[in-house]
Formats: C-alpha cells, sequence, structure tokens
C-alpha cells in the first residue's frame, strides 16, 4: 500500500510540475493510472479524504516531507494548532465547494463531512493538511471517478476550473498554513513549501488572468520566508563548518554576494591563519620531538587543505614534507653564512656542501698544525697564552692570527672570553701534576665553571710534562 | 620553538658542548701525546718525518672527530653513526677485522641500498632537474655521517648540527693551534 501511494504521488507530483496546458492531455491518462489505485484501495472513506487531501497533496512537493509530515503528525496529534489548521482546512474547503463544478459538489460536500468527522474521529488526522500526506496516494483518485464518469470531453472544460480553484486554494492554505504551522512543521517542511508555492501561484497566474493577487503576495511572502530560512540555514551550516567545501556552497547559495564574501573571507583568513599556526605549531612540535632525539615520533598530524588546494591525502602529506623541508632549508641558511640572498633549493644545497665541505678541510688543516706543534711544547706557552688571552684586544689578535691559517673567519665570541676569565682565575696556578691526576684535576675543575681551565692546566701540564722528558 | 629560537639556544648553551669537546679532545690530545715516541734528541725540534706528520695528524683528526661524536652522544643520528664507525674501523686493526669489515660493508651496502631506494623515491618525487638535486642531495649524504639512510627532511636536520658541531671543532682547535706558536 505504501510503495503504491509513493508511486502515485510521484505521478501527481509530475502532473502537477508541469503547466495548465499539458495537464488536460494529462488527465485522458490519469484514469488509467488511477484506475488501478482505484482497485487497490478499499475504504470509501479514505477516497473521499484523499479527494479533499488532493488540494493539500499539490502544496507537498515529496515524498520526503510525506515522511517527515509523518513524524509531525505522531507529534502533534494534541496540538491546539491543529483545531486552528482543520479550520483553515474548512474555509478552502468551502472555497473549493462554491467554485466547483455541480457534479463535484456533491462530491466536495459529501467529501468534507467524512473529513469533519475523521478529524475529530481519528486522533491522527488532528492535522489535516499534514495528514492528508499520508494518503496522499489516494488523492488523486476521487478526481477520477468524477472525471470518468462525465467523459472526456466534458473532462476537459471542466479541468481549469477545478485547477483553478484547486490552484487557487493551493496558494493561500500553505500560507496561512505557513503562517500557523510554523512552529509544528518546521522550517524544513516549510521551506519546502517555498517552490511548491511559487509554481502554484504560477500556475495560478497562467489559468486565471488578474484575480490571484492576493495569492502572489502570499506566494511572495512564501517565497521569502523560505529564502529567509534557507539563508538562516546556510548561515548556520557555514558556522559549524569550517571546510572550503561548506564555504564554496554557501558562495553558490547566496544570492547577494557582499556580506557573504567578507564571511567567506574571515572564514578563510582565519582557516589560513589556524591552518599556519597548526602547521607551525605542529612543525615546532615535531621539531622538539626530532631535538628530543627520540626515534617514536607521532606521525599522526592533523593537516587541513587550504583554499585552492588539493585535499587528497597524498597531496596533503606531500604539503607537509615539503614545508618541512623548506623551514630546514631556511634553518641552514641562517648557518652557512653568506646564503640570506641566495633562494631555490638546489643552489642552497651546494651552498651547505662547499660549506661543509670547508669546515671538513679546516679540521685536517688544524689537525695538521696541531700534529706539528704538539711534539714543540715548551713552558713558554703558558706565557704565549696568558699574553695573548690577557691583551686588550685578545679577541682581535686571535682573529688575526687565525686569519691566514684559517679560511672564512668565524665568530669569536665565547671562547676567547671563557679564555679569559678563566686565565684570570688561575694564573697563579701552574700545577705540575702527573697524568694520573689529571683525570682527578679536570674533574675538580668542572664543577666551578671554569671549564676552560681544565684545557689550560692540561695545556700547561703537557707543557711541563715535556718538559722533564726533553 | 622557532628553528632561530632553537639554535640560540643551543648557542646560549654551546658552552655545554663546546666544553664537552674540550674535555675530550684535549684528553685524547694527551693520549696521542703520550703514545708518541719522544724525539731521540731533544735538539730537533722538527724530529718528525712528513709521513709521521701526516699519521699524526691523521690521529688528531680521528680524536677530534670520535671526541666530538662522542660529545654529542646518541641524541644526533650522525653522530651515532660516527661512533659505530670508528668503532668498526677500530676493530679492524683487532683480529676479527675481517669480521668488522664485512659488518661495515653490509652496513654499507644496507645504507646505500636504503639510501638509493630513498633517492630514487625523493628523484621522483622532487620537482626540477633531477640531475642536479640528485648530485646536491647525494653529496650531502656522503658528507654527512650516516646520511645515506636518511630522509631527506631528517638529513637537514642533521646536517645543520653537524655544521655546528664542525664549526665548535673549528673554533677549539684552531685557538689551541693559535697557543702555540
Amino acid at each position: 500500500m505504501r510503495t503504491h501511494k509513493r508511486e502515485s504521488l510521484k505521478v501527481c507530483l509530475h502532473i502537477l510540475h508541469l503547466p495548465p496546458k499539458f495537464l488536460g492531455f494529462l488527465s485522458l491518462f490519469l484514469p488509467r493510472v488511477i484506475k488501478k489505485q482505484l482497485f487497490v484501495t478499499s475504504s470509501p472513506l479514505q477516497l473521499q479524504l484523499a479527494h479533499w487531501v488532493f488540494v493539500w497533496g499539490c502544496c507537498d512537493g515529496g515524498e520526503m516531507r510525506f515522511q517527515q509530515e509523518r513524524n509531525v503528525v505522531t507529534n502533534c496529534e494534541s496540538n491546539p494548532i491543529s483545531h486552528e489548521a482543520s479550520a483553515m482546512a474548512m474555509t478552502p474547503m468551502m472555497m473549493m465547494s462554491k467554485s466547483s463544478n455541480v457534479h463535484q459538489d456533491p462530491f466536495f460536500s459529501s467529501g468534507w463531512v467524512p473529513h469533519s468527522t475523521m478529524a475529530h474521529g481519528h486522533q491522527n488526522f488532528g492535522c489535516p493538511p499534514i495528514v492528508s500526506h499520508r494518503d496522499f496516494a489516494n488523492f488523486h483518485l476521487p478526481p477520477v471517478p468524477l472525471w470518468e464518469n462525465q467523459g472526456i470531453t466534458p473532462h476537459l472544460p471542466n479541468y481549469p476550473p477545478p485547477n483553478s480553484g484547486f490552484l487557487e486554494m493551493v496558494p493561500t492554505a500553505p500560507s496561512l498554513m505557513s503562517s500557523g504551522l510554523t512552529d509544528m512543521v518546521g522550517p524544513v517542511g516549510l521551506s519546502q513549501y517555498g517552490p511548491v508555492t511559487n509554481s502554484r501561484s504560477g500556475y495560478a497566474l497562467n489559468v486565471e488572468g488578474g484575480g490571484s493577487e492576493e495569492a502572489q503576495d502570499r506566494g511572495e511572502d512564501t517565497m521569502n520566508c523560505p529564502a529567509e530560512r534557507r539563508r538562516k540555514r546556510t548561515l548556520d551550516s557555514s558556522s559549524p563548518y569550517e571546510s572550503n567545501k561548506s564555504n564554496e556552497r554557501d558562495a553558490h547559495r547566496d544570492s547577494s554576494g557582499d556580506t557573504r564574501d567578507i564571511q567567506r573571507k574571515h572564514h578563510e583568513k582565519k582557516q589560513k591563519t589556524e591552518q599556519l599556526d597548526s602547521t607551525n605549531s605542529r612543525g615546532k612540535q615535531t621539531k622538539e620531538d626530532s631535538n628530543s632525539g627520540e626515534l617514536h615520533k607521532e606521525n599522526y598530524i592533523h593537516v587541513r587543505a587550504r583554499r585552492g588546494q588539493a585535499t587528497n591525502s597524498h597531496s596533503l602529506a606531500e604539503r607537509v614534507r615539503r614545508e618541512k623541508i623548506s623551514e630546514r632549508m631556511r634553518m641552514l641558511q641562517e648557518l652557512v653564512p653568506g646564503c640570506n640572498k641566495i633562494t631555490g633549493k638546489a643552489v642552497m644545497l651546494d651552498e651547505i656542501i662547499n660549506y661543509v665541505q670547508s669546515l671538513q678541510q679546516q679540521v685536517e688543516f688544524l689537525s695538521m698544525k696541531l700534529a706539528t706543534v704538539l711534539p714543540d711544547l715548551s713552558t713558554d706557552m703558558e706565557r704565549v697564552l696568558s699574553k695573548e688571552l690577557l691583551q686588550a684586544g685578545g679577541r682581535e689578535s686571535i682573529a688575526h692570527g687565525l686569519g691566514p691559517g684559517t679560511g672564512p673567519p668565524l665568530p669569536y665570541n665565547n671562547i676567547p672570553g671563557i679564555f679569559q676569565g678563566a686565565l684570570l682565575g688561575t694564573t697563579s696556578q701552574y700545577p705540575s701534576l702527573s697524568q694520573a691526576q689529571l683525570a682527578t684535576e679536570l674533574q675538580t675543575h668542572f664543577p666551578m665553571g671554569f671549564d676552560s681551565t681544565s684545557a689550560i692546566d692540561i695545556l700547561k701540564q703537557n707543557a711541563g710534562r715535556l718538559k722533564p722528558e726533553q | 620553538m622557532t628553528p632561530p629560537a632553537r639554535l640560540n639556544a643551543s648557542a646560549s648553551s654551546p658552552c655545554r658542548l663546546r666544553t664537552r669537546f674540550v674535555l675530550r679532545f684535549l684528553k685524547t690530545l694527551v693520549k696521542i701525546k703520550r703514545s708518541t715516541p719522544p724525539p731521540p734528541s731533544p735538539s730537533l725540534s722538527l724530529t718528525s718525518s712528513p709521513e709521521k706528520i701526516g699519521r699524526h695528524s691523521q690521529r688528531i683528526k680521528l680524536a677530534a672527530y670520535s671526541s666530538m661524536a662522542r660529545a654529542v652522544g646518541q641524541r644526533r643520528a650522525w653522530s651515532r653513526a660516527l661512533m659505530l664507525k670508528l668503532k668498526l674501523s677500530d676493530k679492524r686493526k683487532n683480529r676479527y677485522r675481517w669480521l668488522a669489515a664485512r659488518k661495515m660493508k653490509q652496513q654499507k651496502t644496507l645504507r646505500r641500498g636504503c639510501g638509493r631506494i630513498l633517492a630514487t623515491k625523493r628523484n621522483r618525487s622532487e620537482k626540477g632537474s633531477p640531475s642536479r638535486s640528485c648530485s646536491g642531495v647525494d653529496e650531502l649524504r656522503r658528507l654527512v655521517p650516516g646520511g645515506e639512510a636518511m630522509d631527506l627532511g631528517v638529513l637537514l636536520e642533521e646536517t645543520a648540527h653537524f655544521v655546528r658541531c664542525l664549526e665548535t671543532q673549528v673554533r677549539v682547535m684552531s685557538i689551541i693551534a693559535d697557543c702555540f706558536p
């Protein structure tokens, strides 16, 4: 039964959405379709109700509402508004009865009576307009017997007025309904009323030239309401959804682009900043992890796709990787001297390689130097050391001394200072300790904080040792 | 922490790294001093022949690198790789040198294989001229110890730390070398 109803619903919808010209044609076909339905349905009461419902069926657009309002129906059993709706429904029915043909009058009147009885009798039909959707399948049944009885030719002329009557009713009733039943039905159902009412009002205009101004106004009102509701819904949807897809959807939906554009831009900016901040924080987090040196990093990172970028998981991962690499390249740029102006990975890489090679060559050269110098240690080294380090321009001298020896001049800020401080602290100490006490010396010196003193002591010890050896 | 902040932080406490390195380096220097036989005649200053100087410099260089690696510890991949390499090269001198050589070979092949696989993957994924980026990245891998089995991002990080360590090494050694005329 339900499937049949749905099928009939579909048929009726298709029919109703067509212009009135074709309605006459299709009315011929209607009987065939509805004949089957006729035989299927059993209860006469249902048929009558369905006929009355036919009008209200025009208002609704689809099966979805059919199901939704079913729920609403179950909910609003004892709703006082239902009585209002029934009252409202009463009036259109009366109108219909007035405008309808003689043939239809008895039917309607007959249909009306059972409706009222039904309204009171059945709790489910507390909201007649909504309830009607239940038996929407049967709505087209009542007209069929009428038309069939009358025949095709009389049927055609009869068709426009009933349609007009129906169509006239349709815009008014839904408007009333929409105004009265907003709370009950909810925004979803009402929004769906919007386009249908527009179409219905259009039909009304087509059928009757200027007699439906009221219907037009009401239709416009209804049009405005659902449109506003639609916009409200989009706004509501945009706030929770922060993805770009929803923004694009909003862009499509929104007619007035200014305010929406601004909102979208804000959204995008927020997203971008959020994403940047998140990526930065994530980068920092990853760096901290790597700094800790632990291998068990958390590879599960939440990344958001920026506007205008692919949202494929592979591309996202690639982007994250590229950002990581670019960050590290920037770091290296700061390390390597003279690479601030260089842009580009390849050139930067070459520079880094050159720098590393130069440093390694320096180490080799210095080791050679030490190899030649170390065997020639003498006690004069201490004095030389102290002299050099105590000089005012100790740093400069060291720098100059190292200039020809080493390659690129490196900043020597800390070491000379440390040496200076250490020397000042330990000028008097010239311990001639044996090698066995070296370790203890180092340990005693280390906690003091003058770490470089150990170096100097070692040097002095070496000098001292070498002396007796030599 | 941002990269420069990290660098600054490490620079603010470079004393630890530097001092550690200095300690170890000087220790090793002392050891080398001890190991080198004293010159027969005190008058001769330059007793060692160029070969001896060459060997001496090599030992000092090794000492510098090993002391630096030990100063860094197990925190860095390059230091770990370097320590392993030195260990194996030390073992070479022992009677189990063929085992060590085998291990080294295996490790090298593994690393190279990984590096090649990674490199090929990187080459396919990276934009720009493949030959240039290829050579650059491959060379960097060769320079940094243990760089062949590393991701590009990890490799760049390791190079940054390696560069800093090399800089400190050079500074300390230059100062020590400068102490003696």
